[in-house]
């Protein structure tokens, strides 16, 4: 048969009793959590510490002054500058080179060295056989004005990212040429 | 560039236009003092920071000859001979020290000092190395 019907067994009463901690729980509980608290007053800051380049902010944005807008023609000059840097815990500074020119409308802008070939610097009008042109001595790349490739590279040199404040040019990160397709 | 960051693929894929191999040559006797040493070293450094970032498209930056084994131009010259026969078609050394020459060196085409300057001028520095590179490349050395 089914043990539906059957008759509920009658739990015997139970004697009264007190919900305290015994002493092995409260020392247990006392115990372990001052340990935790120990441990990870220790360990947090290692953790933070091993994690600190991640924290910071990379300093994206950041702009460096560079060169008075009235030194800035319509043929590029090369300006140097020094930008530091951080990569990890180890920081530096780097000292990088712009070619900053105006176009006929006073727009200034300026472009990287870096050749888009293999990475050596280029120079401004530096091969006879080509004038008022960005050339590449390591293999023949040749750039326009404008930074457009002319022969050997793939791509336009890049450009810094350009703000002018209180007369002075300032520069940015370096991002892809968008002054190159303006070109015909 | 560094020889140490191409990969087996990347020297494939673009070997053919690194054709100057750079050897750091310290020349050092043995009897300098650690700081004199280290100054050799450092101004090393200095020059080979001014080659390296103009031409990383085309010069390999090698592993240093150390010391100056008494009259050890044999051994230079025999390791510039093998680097050019094998792989490159100029070697450059560049000398921690001064007093050596391409006449010592009749194997390498041409070789470098530090700079003994001080900062400011280290712009026209760049600009007279990049010159003689140039020169080398131009074949007018």
């Amino acid at each position: 048969m089914s043990s539906y019907n059957e008759e509920p067994e009658v739990n015997p009463p139970k004697p009264p009793s007190r919900k305290e901690m015994s002493r092995r729980q409260f020392l247990t509980y006392t115990l372990g959590g001052a340990t935790a608290f120990m441990g990870a007053g220790v360990i947090l800051p290692m953790a933070r510490f091993a994690v600190d380049p991640i924290l910071h902010k990379r300093g994206e944005g950041d702009f460096i002054k560079v060169a008075e807008v009235s030194q800035i023609t319509d043929v590029p000059q090369e300006f140097n500058f020094e930008l530091k840097q951080q990569d990890g815990w180890y920081a530096s500074t780097a000292t990088l080179t712009a070619w900053i020119r105006k176009d006929g409308n006073g727009n200034i802008y300026a472009l990287s060295p870096i050749c888009k070939h293999l990475g050596c610097t280029v120079g401004w009008n530096n091969d006879k056989a080509y004038p008022d042109e960005y050339h590449c001595p390591c293999h023949g790349a040749r750039y326009t004005k404008l930074g457009k490739q002319l022969a050997v590279a793939a791509k336009p040199l890049d450009q810094y990212k350009t703000k002018i404040d209180g007369g002075w040019v300032y520069l940015g990160d370096i991002v892809p040429n968008t002054e190159a397709n303006k070109e015909a | 560039m560094k020889f140490s960051e191409f990969t087996e693929e990347s020297w494939k894929e673009n070997g053919e236009y690194y054709d100057t191999c750079l050897i750091p040559y310290t020349g050092l006797s043995g009897m300098e003092s650690p700081p004199e040493a280290a100054a050799a070293l450092e101004g090393l450094r200095d020059l080979l920071d001014l080659i390296e970032l103009p031409f990383r498209g085309r010069i390999v930056i090698y592993p240093a000859i150390q010391y100056a084994a008494g009259q050890n131009s044999q051994y230079v010259n025999e390791v510039c001979r093998k680097v050019k026969s094998n792989l490159f078609q100029y070697v450059i050394i560049a000398s921690a020290v001064p007093g050596v020459s391409v006449e010592d060196f009749y194997e390498s085409d041409l070789v470098l000092y530090p700079p003994k300057v001080s900062t400011d001028r280290m712009i026209p520095l760049r600009s007279e190395i990049k010159e003689k590179i140039q020169t080398l490349w131009q074949g007018e050395a």
